[in-house]
């Protein structure tokens, strides 16, 4: 189920909050675990028993490490070793058996086929999820949770678990035993839930269309190539925050206080700077996880680069099974060394707007690759926008659909900035009036939401109904 | 933990350039610490906020379970999603049924899913009013169009028609040619006729800058292919009559006649009458002058495809009109799908409904025969045609019995057809977006 869902917004939702308010306080992370399972289970039921089995599992390892940590220190190692494995045995069997099934048939000898599993949703975020909470309990960072329902209503908790953010099982540790919900909480929830609503709705989604209409343009120009990307630039960031702050915004309802997932990424002035901004969440994990445990920047410049080689080649697989993503992985793990050696030092004589044009070009082009998982239409893309295979230059289709596409690329703009935010919070702070006109506008927010979702599902289809 | 990020933050920005002023990294970077602050004491405002949400959330959502479900989209003309069952009908206590594998099967296969969506977006309380919003928003937002139509100047809307698919245009034609071939072996003569959609015709209408060069290359195709089968001295046609009729409408409509609706992609019946008027010069024949005919209103309330796709409710419907003449209740139309028979051509019923251009010998059928009481001498007409067809029909039964046959349903032998019916003509007419969007008329080529 989607958060950007009718049925969502007008049946589960409204269910959930309701008897999540009236139960007492001891239920109320059993009922987030029951309706979590429920809201995975939407459209593949099955693997609502592997969702059991990675909790009942990881309940084990953790309880065992935790156990072991201070006395067996081995011992405790090694669980935590086996639940990492199968952890990522089991992402790796899911989400990577085919791509390594067709990789290796390749080669002579060797023919494995292909199972065409369907993904289990989230299972790339809650995966990570799950193994913070075993390596935060091995390493102090948390305490070991004797109750498998917390754990369970951890691991699936439904605001992040399709899209993240990616929580520390060590951010929430407290909010998981005792959580205070508060009116002023469930009102800022609300808020941040409408405005990444918003985003995903009125933002990503016309912006996704109009992408779609370009990479699949039979005669696309120079300029409808390169302004179809800026549209997927657009999507791909209001889709993917619009998912992280309708996530932040539920989980403040009921009383969990998530970090931000993103921070304004397209303000970048240079690409370390972006990752900071970027999917905050997995760019932690990774640090924490993965990084620091190889060394991190001790242990010379070589093992630092091969650190961060191996953190950027994982971040970009992590994306998907295939080597599109890969190649963008090292795209960036080749642009953030070079900004390390030198870059970095040179840019800041360089005016702050070429700074900013530099990060969002190679951003830009990094979607490129990101967004093609078939290179050969990725390279196709990438020659119509130099005039190779192109229709031309410029054409009337494209005048008059830029024309009419400017406000919406000046709202899109507008809203990749902090200003308006900014605006908003101090308004809100000081003005009454203002504060009143906001929860107004909220509700017009949410009923346009609801238009556009119910257009969406508006299909005339006249001619055939025999 | 909101300590941590701010810790966080700072040294970020320690590694980048001392700024002058303050920056967007700067405003960016407070924002999480400023949303906690409001979010650490109730204001009577977050309290209004709140209760407007969640009084939105559950009364729509009460609504839809109250509300009693509709079985039939009048606008959309289909039927709508009724509520969705967990398990499927089965006789049997609920051992047997977990037996035979009906326990909650519906729910296991991922279905109930599908049908909850669909009987939300199918179901859900004053659906039209949402439609309209979204409609109203993008047209705010001056994009100029909504789910593809676009508003033109004086309330036409119009149906964009991007990358025609110009080979099914050419198959289209081509398969028709090879029918004519054919009938030209029996004596009987064929004509292709080509009609224009909204946009094609009503061009003037269209926003400033809009890119026409797309929608008069099927045209070119089309016209090209027909010249290649010309005679060049003689200036006839070899095997088949072809007319393009784009062009004479496009200039009685540039001339401000109404020949098309505004709101729906069809042409309106006067549009129809000049079609008829150019198809029977074209067969040296004579055509009834318009002043013959009685017009008469029968809708002041049509509102056409375009309108329901477009969202923009402030948009004025159209007129619909039958163009009457002495004695056209004499005629007997059979509906050979349902084997129903009517008097005359109109099926008044559809006036009632949301799709009234659907009175027109009622709408779409795979075979209707249409023919003059009590006289049995008339040459007759085997008309091949898309939607566009019906409102022509009444003026073409002025002189000839018909066979009307659809070929998206029509799935037998229209060669067959012809020499069973004894057919002296064959008029095989389509829009553009027909023509483009399938090579429908391949059909032809079925023995």
């Amino acid at each position: 189920m989607l958060f950007s869902s009718l049925e969502f917004l007008f049946a589960y939702l409204p269910i959930v909050l309701l008897i999540y308010f009236i139960a007492p306080v001891k239920l109320r992370n059993l009922w987030i675990l029951l309706v979590s399972l429920f809201f995975y289970g939407w459209g593949e039921p099955v693997y609502v028993f592997l969702m059991i089995f990675t909790v009942l599992f990881d309940y084990v390892c953790g309880y065992f490490v935790g156990k072991y940590k201070d006395t067996h220190h081995k011992r405790a190692k090694v669980i935590l070793i086996i639940s990492v494995i199968v952890n990522l045995g089991l992402l790796g069997f899911f989400k990577y058996f085919d791509f390594f099934a067709e990789n290796l048939s390749k080669l002579p000898f060797i023919d494995i086929p292909t199972l065409g599993l369907t993904l289990p949703i989230g299972i790339s975020f809650y995966t990570f999820q799950i193994m913070s909470y075993v390596i935060d309990v091995y390493r102090g960072d948390a305490r070991v949770q004797k109750n498998p329902i917390v754990v369970g209503a951890y691991v699936s908790l439904f605001p992040q678990l399709i899209a993240g953010p990616i929580v520390r099982y060590q951010d929430v540790d407290d909010a998981l035993r005792e959580r205070h919900e508060s009116v002023a909480m469930f009102a800022s929830g609300v808020r941040t839930f409408i405005a990444g609503l918003g985003k995903k709705v009125v933002f990503a989604n016309a912006a996704g269309a109009l992408w779609d209409a370009a990479a699949a343009d039979p005669e696309r120009t120079v300029i409808g190539a390169w302004v179809g990307l800026l549209f997927y630039c657009f999507q791909i960031y209001f889709d993917f925050s619009g998912y992280s702050d309708m996530a932040i915004g539920l989980g403040k309802m009921m009383g969990f206080r998530f970090l931000e997932n993103f921070n304004y990424p397209y303000i970048s002035q240079n690409i370390t700077e972006f990752w900071r901004r970027w999917h905050i969440s997995l760019g932690t994990w990774f640090r924490e996880y993965v990084y620091i445990p190889l060394g991190g920047n001790r242990g010379g410049k070589w093992k630092m680069y091969r650190n961060i080689f191996v953190v950027w080649f994982l971040t970009g697989f992590w994306h998907g099974a295939d080597w599109n993503f890969i190649i963008w992985g090292l795209y960036y793990f080749v642009l953030l060394v070079v900004e390390k050696t030198f870059l970095l030092e040179r840019m800041k004589r360089w005016p702050q707007v070429f700074r900013h044009i530099y990060t969002l070009f190679f951003v830009y082009f990094g979607w490129l690759i990101f967004v093609f998982d078939d290179m050969g239409a990725g390279a196709s893309y990438l020659g119509t926008m130099f005039g190779v295979g192109s229709a031309g230059f410029i054409s009337g289709a494209d005048v008059y659909s830029l024309l009419h596409k400017l406000v919406f690329i000046a709202i899109l703009v507008i809203a990749s900035v902090p200003k308006p935010r900014q605006l908003f919070y101090k308004f809100y702070e000081k003005s009454n009036a203002f504060r009143y006109a906001a929860a107004v506008g909220a509700l017009l927010v949410t009923v346009l939401v609801t238009a556009y979702l119910v257009d969406s599902s508006y299909n005339p289809f006249l001619y055939f109904r025999f | 933990m909101m300590e941590n990020n701010n810790e966080m933050m700072k040294n970020e920005a320690a590694v980048s350039p001392k700024p002058k002023k303050r920056t967007m990294q700067d405003d960016a970077d407070e924002l999480y610490a400023l949303q906690m602050k409001l979010a650490d004491s109730a204001k009577g405002a977050d309290r209004v906020g709140m209760a407007l949400f969640l009084a939105f959330i559950f009364i729509l959502g009460a609504l839809i379970f109250i509300i009693p479900d509709k079985a039939f989209s009048e606008q959309e003309n289909r039927a709508l999603q009724q509520r969705p069952q967990l398990q499927s009908k089965f006789d049997g206590n609920l051992i047997e049924r977990i037996q035979a594998g009906k326990f909650l099967d519906k729910y296991f296969s991922g279905d109930f899913a599908e049908d909850v969506g669909d009987y939300y977006s199918d179901q859900f309380p004053a659906r039209d009013f949402f439609v309209g919003l979204k409609g109203v928003t993008e047209i705010a937002m001056l994009k100029g169009e909504n789910n593809d139509v676009v508003l033109g100047r004086d309330g036409y809307l119009l149906s964009r028609m991007d990358h025609p698919n110009v080979d099914n245009v050419l198959k289209n034609y081509d398969a028709s040619a090879a029918f004519a071939e054919r009938m030209k072996e029996i004596g009987v003569e064929v004509t292709f006729a080509a009609a224009g959609r909204v946009i094609d015709i009503a061009e003037d209408k269209l926003p400033a800058l809009y890119p026409v060069d797309v929608l008069t290359r099927p045209w070119e195709a089309l016209d090209d292919r027909a010249a290649q089968t010309h005679i060049a001295d003689s200036g006839e046609y070899t095997d088949m009559l072809y007319l393009n009729l784009r062009d004479p409408l496009k200039a009685a409509s540039e001339a401000g006649e109404d020949v098309m609706y505004r709101t729906d992609h069809h042409w309106t019946t006067h549009g129809a009458y000049l079609a008829y008027v150019e198809l029977m010069k074209l067969w040296g024949m004579e055509a009834l002058p318009e002043s013959a005919f009685t017009v008469e209103v029968v809708s002041d309330a049509f509102y056409g495809t375009a309108w329901r796709n477009a969202g923009m409710k402030w948009i004025e419907p159209d007129t619909m009109e039958f163009y009457r003449f002495a004695g056209d209740e004499d005629f007997t139309m059979t509906i050979h799908d349902s084997e129903t028979v009517m008097d005359g051509f109109y099926d008044r019923s559809y006036l009632e409904k949301t799709d009234k251009y659907s009175s027109f010998i009622s709408g779409n059928h795979a075979y209707v025969t249409v023919e003059k009481d009590g006289d049995e001498d008339r040459e007759r007409l085997l008309l091949v045609k898309d939607s566009f067809g019906h409102s022509l029909a009444p003026f073409l039964a002025y002189h000839f019995d018909l066979e009307i046959i659809d070929l998206r349903y029509y799935k037998s032998s229209s060669a067959a057809l012809v020499q069973e019916t004894g057919c002296d003509r064959v008029l095989i007419i389509n829009n553009m977006d027909s023509l483009t969007s399938a090579s429908t008329l391949g059909m032809l080529g079925m023995e």
